[in-house]
């Protein structure tokens, strides 16, 4: 698992690799705390090598989502493999993110 | 000067204090008495040599640390093996040269002081561990009473939940209407132990108690959400599935929140139809943006409801492959001969193999099955009232605006319970005003016909109609009166029930009965079992029942 993130201007991308879950939790939080510092106004979750997400990931994603604000378009997570796809299904996470 | 003082002056002068002995057995002496930092030990010497006198010291240090530095020249040489083996962890040379010994002595001292420190925090971590594992199993019971507090058993649920799963923040709950409405919940928190068991607790009260009051599963899935969304934090949700089996409609009513996709086999057609979940989990958007999505399924009893959480679909094999849906409808297709329920933990456990330890499963069935003894009107609570009976009038107009956000059938009959001794009669009260107000609601003031029930999918069809209709209200009430007047031992209620709508024909529903039981007309042949008389007037618009009741 790894969680490397980058600012340019104000969109913040978060890119995940490996099994997304618990593990996670630290860098994807210090991701989050970068966002005040940096006046970010929305964010991309890059989802390309990412191999499988449990529900703490789900969790952190809306944490994620709760530091960007209401809108639907404040957080897009793109590249997801079908599997993860699946997971965002179940959830219905499609009424809070922009899912692409 | 012998080489002992020798090596004791030297010590001295690097400012360490020295206690001497001659030999081994009085190095032994003097160790129990006062432990020191480090021991220098001489090989040979009289009466007991160097290295038996540092097997035995090593004997009773047991776990604790002490540098031992063997002394060497000479002839000692040849033991050097020796004294590793009994558990030297250095030598220095005769003649000593005082750099050596103090960088030797210095370093020996360093590496206790290390081994010290890591002992020390080995037992606070075994200490912590111990109050951690407490508190899990305290987390455990917690959980375990606040989930099987109000469990009713039911012979339609069938469910396998192992320990770690409860403690992972799986909840299984069961419990009954007072309409005799079979309501259940599955859900699974994110986070567990104690987190799970804080959350657990309002969502368990809050479905015992809404069901124990009647009201129906979309009521208890957005008050659990409404409750769950203020007191969690953002990154805890429930995932769940609430669904409610209606013997009375032959109705399964399903809102699915995340969990993943539920299997309904149909025994009869061998055919099973996949439910997908179709909502956000709950907790995490008010209960107004939830917007929750209601399924209605016409069921028989030879349909079967599979539920589980993500333990069953992940839990892996020896080659790390997991059980997943496959799994699961393979051993669906068995289900026409043999009883799934075991075949599919059967075959998990010869997935899962010898590691396989079931500790993350949970698993239900729901049978619907309308056909065994608990379905029938629970039996009624004999209690003798204190209270005596009284003449007492009450009356309530119910708008449209109203009738869109909530059934009133619940919080009218429970204040019903409160002004006069009714309690022992609530079920039966419960389900005459229930079928009252829904015919006022379907037929009267939505102009719903009850034909539409007829056929395949007639009541999923029957719902969604009447919730389009609902939605686009516009004007209209419905009037509950009840009025009650005293008699010898009891009393007679009588309930009237009027709404503003074009009317109906009550003997249309009443006359299906005698063609098809299943579908409806139900609701009208139960309250005349219950009631003393129910008349219609106003071309359906009105109608009165009166309810007789006497203390045994």
């Amino acid at each position: 698992m790894s969680v490397t993130s980058s600012i340019s201007g104000n969109q913040l991308t978060i890119s995940i690799s490996g099994r997304f879950d618990f593990s996670a939790h630290k860098d994807f939080r210090s991701a989050i705390d970068s966002i005040s510092e940096n006046h970010v106004t929305s964010a991309t979750v890059d989802m390309r090598t990412a191999e499988y997400i449990d529900s703490s990931a789900l969790g952190m994603l809306l944490m994620l989502k709760n530091k960007m604000g209401d809108s639907k378009e404040a957080v897009s997570i793109i590249n997801s493999s079908p599997d993860v796809k699946k997971i965002f299904e179940i959830s219905n996470f499609g009424q809070l993110f922009t899912l692409a | 000067m012998s080489q002992r003082l020798l090596l004791s002056h030297m010590l001295e002068e690097l400012g360490y204090s020295v206690s001497v002995a001659s030999n081994g057995e009085e190095a032994l002496k003097q160790f129990n008495e006062s432990r020191p930092d480090i021991i220098f030990m001489d090989i040979e010497m009289p009466v007991m040599s160097g290295i038996d006198s540092v097997r035995e010291i090593r004997k009773l240090l047991g776990d604790d640390f002490i540098p031992i530095i063997f002394v060497t020249g000479g002839s000692s040489e040849q033991y050097l093996d020796d004294c590793i083996e009994v558990g030297g962890d250095d030598f220095i040379k005769k003649p000593f040269n005082t750099t050596i010994l103090s960088a030797k002595t210095r370093s020996l001292l360093r590496i206790k002081e290390l081994y010290n420190e890591q002992i020390e925090q080995k037992r606070e971590i075994e200490a912590f561990k111990a109050i951690e594992n407490q508190e899990h199993e305290t987390a455990a019971a917690l959980y375990e009473n606040i989930v099987k507090a109000g469990y009713m058993e039911s012979p339609n649920v069938r469910s396998k939940l192992s320990p770690m799963a409860m403690f992972n923040g799986d909840l299984l709950l069961c419990s009954y209407t007072p309409a005799n409405k079979l309501n259940v919940l599955l859900g699974d928190f994110t986070g567990h132990g104690i987190t799970a068991s804080v959350a657990a607790a309002p969502a368990s009260e809050i479905f015992y108690g809404m069901t124990a009051k009647g009201f129906g599963i979309r009521e208890i899935t957005e008050e659990i959400n409404t409750k769950l969304n203020k007191l969690l934090p953002p990154h805890m949700f429930l995932a769940a599935t609430l669904v409610c089996l209606d013997r009375e409609t032959h109705n399964l009513s399903t809102i699915t929140c995340g969990l993943p996709d539920h299997f309904l086999y149909n025994k009869e057609l061998d055919e099973t139809e996949v439910l997908v979940s179709n909502n956000l989990p709950l907790g995490i958007v008010p209960s107004k943006e939830l917007d929750l999505t209601e399924e209605h399924i016409e069921v028989t009893s030879g349909h079967r409801l599979f539920m589980f959480t993500d333990g069953v679909i992940e839990a892996e094999n020896a080659a790390g492959e997991p059980f997943g849906f496959e799994g699961v409808s393979s051993c669906l297709a068995a289900e026409k001969t043999i009883d799934s329920f075991e075949t599919i933990l059967a075959s998990l456990e010869q997935h899962q193999g010898s590691e396989g330890q079931q500790d993350d499963i949970t698993f239900v069935r729901l049978t619907c099955d309308f056909d065994h003894g608990k379905w029938d009107v629970h039996e009624e609570i004999k209690k003798t009232v204190a209270m005596e009976p009284s003449n007492w009038k009450v009356s309530c107009t119910i708008d449209y605006n109203t009738l869109k956000r909530l059934n009133p059938v619940p919080a009218f009959v429970n204040t019903l319970m409160d002004i006069q001794g009714l309690l022992p009669f609530r079920e039966s009260l419960f389900l005459i005003v229930t079928e009252l107000f829904v015919n006022s609601l379907d037929h009267g003031l939505l102009g719903l016909d009850s034909s539409l029930k007829q056929g395949p999918d007639g009541f999923a069809k029957f719902f969604e109609l009447k919730q389009d209709r609902i939605d686009n209200l516009e004007s209209g009430d419905i009037k509950l009166i009840f009025s009650h007047q005293p008699q010898e031992n009891g009393g007679i209620l009588t309930i009237r029930i009027q709404d503003t709508g074009n009317g109906f024909d009550e003997k249309a529903i009443y006359s299906e009965i005698k063609n098809n039981q299943q579908y409806s007309g139900r609701g009208i042949k139960l309250i005349r079992q219950l009631c003393e008389s129910l008349e219609y007037s106003d071309g359906g618009r009105r109608a009165t029942a009166v309810f007789n009741w006497k203390n045994e």
